[in-house]
């Protein structure tokens, strides 16, 4: 009996390693940032602010996120609509991709109105 | 060794998730030591990106289930034309495993900051009702 495999084991093993390897440095994280709050707050008899993400930097992992899904739904459809019928499964899967791409407009647009008020509010336009 | 993956994850979400307990409850008694009112947790992810987390899970399921179809469909035929008798080795298996339940780990996951998102909301819009 032959043995039909595309996808070595490796591959499971290595995202085995790259979970326990996200779950340790998750954990050293958070009890650090929470180290980090409780000072504040013996200190400062507070809470201590929310330190969000500067917009920029979530627009533009917005943006880089975005591109490739945007490449590879149009090379989806393209390639699926120029092989006629035999091309449908990829057009499916495409189509299936555009509710993605329409919440990374949704997110590009929050983050890029985000941005740009910290521009105006720099310029004290607001 | 998908089985070591599945308990891997389990294990690597339960350690966050009773960790995030522990710290919120040590936060709590501090808060109160001060005499300060606990404020509400934040959600961790807003509610666009957990909604994109639950389809993109919805997508992984489907995707690998669609795959298992296609990898036994094209097994069977390759049987046929050779006439030998093919098997799907483990390991293929296992991938197709991780997908169809990664998918489901998005989606749970996805769901459940969709279900934070909206308490936060409801909890924020009840707010100035109470200060009335």
């Amino acid at each position: 009996m032959e043995t039909f495999s595309i996808f070595p084991q490796t591959m499971i093993e290595v995202i085995t390693i790259g979970v326990i390897l996200y779950g340790v440095l998750e954990y050293f994280r958070r009890e650090k940032q929470h180290r980090e709050a409780l000072a504040y707050l013996k200190e400062n008899h507070a809470p201590r602010p929310h330190r969000d993400r500067p917009p920029i930097w979530k627009l533009l992992v917005t943006g880089v996120v975005g591109l490739p899904v945007v490449a590879f739904t149009a090379w989806l459809v393209i390639s699926g609509a120029s092989q006629g019928e035999r091309g449908l499964p990829l057009m499916v899967l495409g189509l299936l991709l555009v509710p993605i791409l329409v919440m990374l407009g949704l997110m590009l647009r929050r983050d890029a109105k985000a941005y740009s008020g910290v521009i105006s509010e720099d310029k004290g336009t607001r | 060794m998908v089985i070591v993956f599945f308990i891997a994850a389990v294990a690597v979400t339960a350690v966050l998730e009773w960790q995030d307990r522990k710290l919120r409850t040590e936060m709590a008694k501090e808060y109160r030591r001060l005499g300060i009112p606990v404020p509400e947790p934040r959600p961790g992810v807003p509610l666009l990106e957990s909604w994109l987390t639950a389809y993109v899970g919805v997508l992984l399921i489907l995707v690998g289930l669609a795959a298992t179809v296609a990898v036994l469909q094209s097994i069977g035929a390759l049987s046929a034309i050779t006439g030998t008798e093919l098997s799907v080795s483990a390991a293929l298996y296992e991938v197709l495993i991780l997908l169809v339940g990664g998918g489901a780990g998005l989606l749970f996951l996805g769901l459940r900051a969709v279900r934070a998102n909206r308490k936060a909301r409801l909890s924020e819009q009840e707010k100035p009702l109470a200060s009335l």
